[in-house]
């Protein structure tokens, strides 16, 4: 085994890079937007004037993008681990 | 008017209000008091007083037909300064400035361009306008006037000579109209150096024919000035023609015109040789009116230097009277040297006239600097009230937490004072944005234009402040944990967002200004959707601020971006069919085009500046919301995304199939 894999196990092992805790953090965010978002859709259907409507999907749309990137993120550490 | 002893003193005859000109004279006299408070800034009183000249003027309009001569030409004077000091302005850094600047860098030099100039204009009177415009225009020191109006003191005395010599009168004045109409065609030319010669003709013939006017309205006391009247011996002779000399001169709006006044007087056997002598030095006196009605519309620089006119006058006037035998005995002298006959007073005048004024630069010149430095206190330059940081102090480098806080308060105080030209700027109150109230209507609503000096607020309170910070950051880097690096460049970063959008406010300000009044339904209608998009993001960002901490979610303002995406005329194609329909014209719709652009920068700056200040204080969850925060590809991918249907929209659609 090469010194470099050695380090990586190392540091791995003993968490340096604080890959947990990142996954943690993610995990939390993710879960923070997927409420956001649910509570996104019961209100867009709760709503009538269309302004709001198109606000709110807007948001929603921002919330989504945002979970999916998060998700790729949480792969890639995962993948990483 | 003609009374005796001591009552014949220069205030009788001002304070002799039943005659005409005793009445007149004091109108006169009360306009001076007031064009004096102008001069020393009581701003105060003057806001206070406003109402009350207003009401004397009308007054004095009403009873005297000279006094409105006066009053107006003192008014056109006033316009004709400003004119020259616009001129003046357009040819800053150019090459007047550096001429200007070579020919009067060192005392002697200044001194030389007064004399020079003033005799080949033959007014010093002029040429002391033309400095303190130069001076407020920004192109030479205060020092460099002075030394000029040095100059012009000398300068002035070849008019003497030239009268009494030559009987040669050079009179500039006689050019007045063809200047105003040769200024005003270049005014309206676009070339900067055009309009500014223009401005400066124009400027000229604007003062020559408000001196004219004022001349016009003095006329009547001219034939009050019965200089035989007042002969007298003595010292009390000497005070009482010296005030009549400052008295004529600024009655006929002309020193040379009091010279040739005393001269005839004096051939006449009016007055003594005596007395003659002490008019010509109240004529040195009374010339400096010019000035000091110049001054009015300048700025400090220029009442330093009408102040430094006046007393580089009285002095030499002090001068004159205390050597006054002196001076008889040196005239004299110089008269029987150079040829001049015993009774040839008009040219032993002239020969005072240029012995006094040469012994006054000689007294005054070593002087200048101290005179310089009096002035400078006596009319100090106007403070601006810049602020100051509240946070950011330098014993916070040994802690870094608390470091990093105070820039980020830093940050937000930055942020409120932008806020100021933000809201503002395009016309919107911050009280109304920051309140419950519906934006889109209270955006409607609010159509007139906010009257502020977006230049000013800007330079006071928020590139003081950014320096300030920029300067504490610097140093803070020096001495931070690497590991604190980081978030301070993402606070300065943050810092400059926000400058920046003050900056974008400010292009963005005159179209906004305009549209929004416009009486095309359609570029208003834009023009308050962009309003309204910040109003949103500011009202957003300050209810961030007033949430506990926990509760902030940054990740929310990456909407700010996605609707500016979403309302983005040029994408969604409603300019096209605009332009198409001649809904607009396509002047508005460069002009939304340039402003979108505009708005797009502050609001991604803004939102930057939100997540930076309002970001978690737990480092792996500030790194997860940055790996979640949306990046331009990503706003622009989303906004092309159709929307989907919700579960109402489906429920409905099921329902009517």
């Amino acid at each position: 085994m090469k010194t470099s894999s050695i380090l990586e196990t190392l540091a791995s092992a003993l968490d340096l890079n604080n890959t947990k805790k990142k996954k943690e953090a993610l995990k939390t965010a993710l879960k923070k937007l997927k409420k956001k978002e649910n509570s996104y859709r019961v209100r867009l259907d709760e709503l009538d004037n269309d302004d709001d409507r198109a606000e709110l999907k807007n948001k929603l749309k921002v919330v989504k993008a945002q979970r999916k990137k998060g998700v790729k993120a949480l792969r890639e550490l995962n993948e990483k681990d | 008017m003609r009374e005796n002893g001591s009552t014949k003193c220069l205030c009788g005859v001002l304070l002799h209000t039943n005659s005409g000109y005793g009445r007149d004279a004091l109108w006169g006299c009360l306009a001076l008091g007031l064009l004096v408070l102008d001069i020393w800034g009581l701003s105060m009183l003057r806001r206070v007083i406003l109402p009350v000249i207003f009401l004397i003027l009308i007054y004095g309009f009403w009873i005297s037909p000279d006094f409105k001569e006066i009053a107006a030409g003192v008014s056109i004077f006033l316009f004709g300064m400003l004119f020259l000091e616009e001129g003046f302005r357009a040819f800053t850094g150019g090459v007047l400035e550096k001429v200007l600047k070579k020919t009067t860098d060192k005392r002697w030099k200044s001194v030389a361009f007064g004399v020079v100039s003033t005799t080949i204009m033959q007014s010093s009177s002029l040429v002391s306008v033309l400095t303190i415009s130069f001076l407020s225009a920004g192109l030479i020191w205060l020092s460099s006037g002075i030394g000029i109006i040095l100059g012009a003191n000398i300068g002035t005395t070849t008019g003497a000579w030239l009268v009494a010599g030559l009987g040669l009168k050079v009179k500039i004045s006689a050019y007045a109209m063809p200047m105003l109409v040769f200024g005003i065609i270049l005014v309206f030319q676009k070339s900067k150096s055009l309009k500014g010669v223009g401005y400066v003709l124009a400027g000229l013939g604007f003062l020559f024919l408000g001196i004219h006017h004022m001349k016009e309205g003095f006329e009547a006391f001219k034939s009050t000035i019965d200089l035989a009247a007042y002969a007298m011996p003595g010292f009390l002779g000497l005070a009482v023609f010296i005030l009549i000399g400052v008295f004529a001169t600024v009655v006929m709006q002309s020193s040379h015109a009091t010279l040739v006044l005393i001269t005839t007087a004096l051939a006449a056997g009016q007055i003594t040789y005596e007395n003659a002598l002490a008019l010509a030095i109240g004529a040195n006196i009374g010339t400096t009116i010019t000035a000091i009605l110049g001054a009015m519309s300048a700025n400090y620089q220029g009442k330093r230097l009408a102040a430094a006119h006046l007393v580089f006058n009285m002095s030499t006037g002090a001068i004159a009277i205390a050597f006054i035998s002196q001076m008889v005995w040196g005239v004299d002298a110089i008269s029987m040297r150079v040829g001049i006959a015993e009774d040839d007073y008009a040219l032993k005048l002239a020969v005072f006239h240029t012995i006094f004024n040469v012994v006054g630069v000689v007294v005054m010149y070593p002087f200048v600097d101290k005179l310089v430095k009096a002035l400078q206190k006596l009319f100090p330059k106007p403070a601006e009230k810049a602020v100051e940081p509240h946070f950011i102090n330098e014993a916070a480098f040994d802690f870094p937490e608390t470091l990093l806080e105070s820039v980020r308060y830093e940050t937000l105080h930055l942020y409120d004072n932008a806020v100021e030209i933000i809201a503002h700027g395009l016309n919107m109150h911050r009280t109304t944005i920051y309140s419950q109230t519906k934006l889109k209507a209270a955006i409607k609503s609010q159509r007139t234009v906010i009257e502020i000096n977006l230049e000013q607020v800007y330079a006071t309170k928020v590139k003081v402040l950014y320096g300030a910070i920029l300067d504490f950051i610097s140093q803070a880097q020096m001495k931070l944990p690497p590991d604190f690096s980081e978030d301070l460049y993402t606070l300065r970063g943050a810092c400059y967002g926000v400058v920046r959008s003050t900056k974008e406010v400010q292009q963005f300000r005159e179209n906004v200004s305009l549209y929004m009044r416009s009486d095309n339904p359609h570029i208003r209608k834009q023009y308050d959707a962009m309003r309204l998009q910040i109003a949103r993001l500011l009202r957003a960002i300050n209810e961030m601020r007033n949430m506990p901490e926990e509760d902030r979610d940054v990740l929310s303002l990456d909407d700010f971006r996605l609707e500016f995406e979403k309302k983005n005329i040029v994408h969604n194609g409603t300019m096209d069919e605009l332009i198409r329909g001649g809904l607009i014209t396509a002047h508005m719709a460069t002009s939304l085009m340039n402003d979108l652009g505009f708005l797009r920068n502050i609001i991604w700056n803004l939102t930057d500046m939100g997540k930076a200040v309002f970001a978690t204080k737990d480092i792996e969850a500030q790194e997860a919301d940055e790996l979640m925060a949306l990046d331009e590809d990503d706003i622009e991918e989303i906004s092309h995304i159709e929307d989907e249907p919700s579960a109402k929209t489906v429920q409905e659609g099921s329902a009517g199939t």
